[in-house]
């Protein structure tokens, strides 16, 4: 049971910290970025190239591979900014630049799995009864960090009115003084770093390819969309149920594909009662 | 079609612009395809086309026509869901496995002969698209877009694997080697039964899209409550949307392992539908006519230019940039331009009505 609590607490932690930067663009434009996992997975291959190949420190690699991906999530932005008024076409579009990364993905790096040494390897800990490895608490506490700073600056600072004005009317908004499209890059930016963070932190967990965060976006935006598509805090309790779940279940069935199957099952038995999103939303 | 008057998705407003100024002189009014005679002629050709195709073209180009309608049959239904219903799925190409997977084990298996086998593929894809249609009527847009793909990835990954739906995992292998008497083995045969079906899909697509159904759905994706006032149901047009386009997928899926024996889990990634996704798109809402063509060319690019290699899957994605960033009118867009430039140019030469309304410059008021 406790083997089975810390496993989910991890996946769970990496489905909310990929759910987060999905959110906060939400949030932010009312689009979702169906690039969000591929921006993450470049930034990734940028860490292991100049981790792993170049041997350069993991700090310093980890630093390039996340300000890579808040860069990419910034020219998305500026590559869709003249259809922002249409979150159908960007949404749409968003899905075109992940197939243009995956490809430049794939033509640089191949698909073979590629793996690198994980931080802090031989640390471990235990907390409540629960142990945890280095490298995976390093997931969980970015994880509980990030969606505590966000829950905290969307409280005290006026940025949470700033989103809901410039999502809710951009043009009232702009008349206010609020500087919508600029407030919209910095979104963006700021969720191409989150998704390199995540990317950055869980592929010296796994043996990663140029799809493996195309996978973990899937569940990102099960939590994201469970939480009400703009509550970041529950976003990330989302992400923990829905990794919590995964891990009892896999513990119990071997067989593959079952976290997909029940993750529709979950969506479409969420949908038939949507009024709890509505309320998130609200 | 072009002159209804309901605005569809992402239509701009210079193209709305442009067709107000365009509809003022009657003669332009009726564009040729809205002509009936002219549209039964079509259907005629059409239906004859397949039987031309067989006798005059090499297997080779005949299997490039195979796939074309294949491509035409899913993005007709996929054009209705997307541009007069304003709903968006990822999951078409999943359908289309499902359709597969369930005419390949109930002919394999079950003997059940090839026509009803495909029959039973269609229905198999509207039952999977019912299930995942359903949120349909609660949702739109962005919500659905998360469940049809999350279903398309738990598709090839957990659904395809079923041994109850393949129990094979390169796939079961077709049992008839005729439909309809034509020998499934050879494409210059088979074009003519997937041909023929092919332009009847077609066909009656369009004229859903001229219909009652064709302009309720319009309304519900321009505004569903103005459309709930009106008296249209607009659950029921949503989800009829979401089943005909499962409907086409799943045969368009039918036809895919009729065509080639036989089809993995791996023949339907969800890649695929986005590169659907983007035929339509580039096409632009209006007539289907835009999309078919670009479904037509993305089909036939991959066979045609196969010393490209890896690079046409770039074309999916390349293309719904290019429309989302520089045209959202697609090639329907780019050809009532042109259509809107002939026009004026010609009735810029003609002489000007009894009633001084004749002329389109005079409509703009920029007559000399």
């Amino acid at each position: 049971m406790k083997t089975i609590l810390a496993n989910g607490l991890v996946i769970g932690s990496i489905y909310g910290l990929v759910a987060l930067g999905i959110t906060l663009i939400y949030k932010k434009s009312r689009v979702l970025n169906f690039a969000h996992g591929e921006t993450g997975m470049f930034g990734a291959f940028v860490f292991y190239a100049l981790s792993a190949e170049g041997h350069k420190p993991y700090l310093l690699a980890a630093g390039v591979g996340v300000a890579v991906s808040a860069a990419l999530g910034a020219a998305t932005f500026l590559l869709l900014a003249r259809r922002r008024t249409d979150p159908l076409a960007m949404l749409v579009g968003t899905l075109a630049v992940a197939g243009v990364l995956t490809f430049v993905a794939d033509e640089i790096w191949g698909t073979d799995q590629h793996y690198v040494p994980p931080p802090l390897a031989g640390w471990h800990v235990s907390i409540l009864g629960l142990r945890f490895i280095g490298p995976r608490l390093l997931v969980l506490m970015a994880a509980l960090v990030l969606a505590l700073v966000f829950f905290i600056a969307f409280r005290v600072s006026n940025v949470a009115l700033l989103f809901r004005a410039s999502a809710t009317d951009p043009y009232a908004a702009t008349l206010m003084g609020v500087d919508v499209a600029r407030l919209d890059f910095a979104t963006w930016t700021l969720a191409g770093a989150l998704a390199g963070l995540a990317a950055v932190l869980v592929a010296p967990l796994v043996g990663f390819d140029v799809f493996f965060m195309t996978l973990l976006a899937i569940r990102g935006f099960a939590a994201s969309l469970l939480a009400g598509l703009t509550n970041l805090p529950g976003t990330l309790a989302a992400g923990l149920a829905l990794g919590i779940a995964e891990a009892a279940l896999t513990r119990h069935t071997t067989q593959p594909g079952a976290p997909e199957a029940v993750l529709v099952v979950l969506i479409v038995a969420f949908l038939f009662r949507p009024q709890a999103t509505q309320r998130a939303t609200a | 079609m072009t002159t209804d008057a309901i605005a569809l998705p992402g239509e701009v407003a210079s193209d709305r612009a442009a067709e107000v100024a365009v509809a003022g002189p009657p003669a332009l009014r009726r564009p040729p395809l809205a002509n009936a005679t002219f549209m039964r002629a079509l259907l005629v050709v059409g239906l004859v086309a397949p039987f031309v195709c067989a006798r005059a073209f090499s297997e080779f180009t005949d299997t490039v026509l195979v796939q074309v309608m294949i491509a035409a049959i899913t993005v007709a239904g996929l054009h209705l869901l997307v541009h007069w219903t304003g709903q968006i799925s990822l999951a078409q190409v999943a359908f289309m496995g499902v359709g597969a997977m369930v005419t390949a084990r109930a002919n394999a298996d079950f003997s059940v002969p090839l026509p009803a086998a495909i029959l039973l593929g269609v229905a198999g894809a509207v039952v999977a698209s019912l299930v995942i249609g359903l949120p349909a009527l609660r949702i739109r847009g962005l919500a659905l877009a998360i469940i049809t793909l999350a279903f398309g990835f738990a598709a090839t990954r957990w659904l395809f694997l079923r041994p109850w739906l393949a129990p094979l995992a390169a796939g079961l292998p077709i049992h008839d080697r005729h439909l309809f008497g034509f020998d499934v083995t050879q494409s210059r045969q088979l074009i003519i039964p997937i041909g023929v079906i092919g332009v009847a899909v077609i066909a009656l697509t369009t004229r859903l899209g001229s219909s009652p159904v064709g302009r309720a759905l319009r309304m519900v994706a321009s505004d569903e409550e103005v459309a709930s006032a009106s008296g249209i149901g607009v659950a029921g047009h949503k989800l009829f949307a979401f089943l005909y386009a499962g409907a086409c997928a799943g045969l368009a899926g039918a036809f895919t392992v009729v065509s080639i024996g036989r089809v993995g889990p791996g023949a339907f990634p969800v890649s695929r539908s986005v590169l659907y996704l983007g035929a339509v798109l580039f096409g632009g809402p209006g007539p289907l006519v835009g999309p078919l063509q670009a479904a037509a060319g993305f089909a036939a690019f991959p066979v045609i230019f196969r010393s490209l290699g890896r690079y046409v899957d770039l074309i999916g994605p390349l293309s719904i940039l290019l429309v989302v960033t520089v045209s959202p009118a697609g090639i329907n867009g780019v050809a009532h331009m042109a259509e809107t430039a002939v026009a004026r140019r010609l009735h810029r030469h003609r002489p000007p009505s009894p009633n001084g309304t004749g002329s389109t410059a005079e409509l703009e008021g920029d007559a000399p």
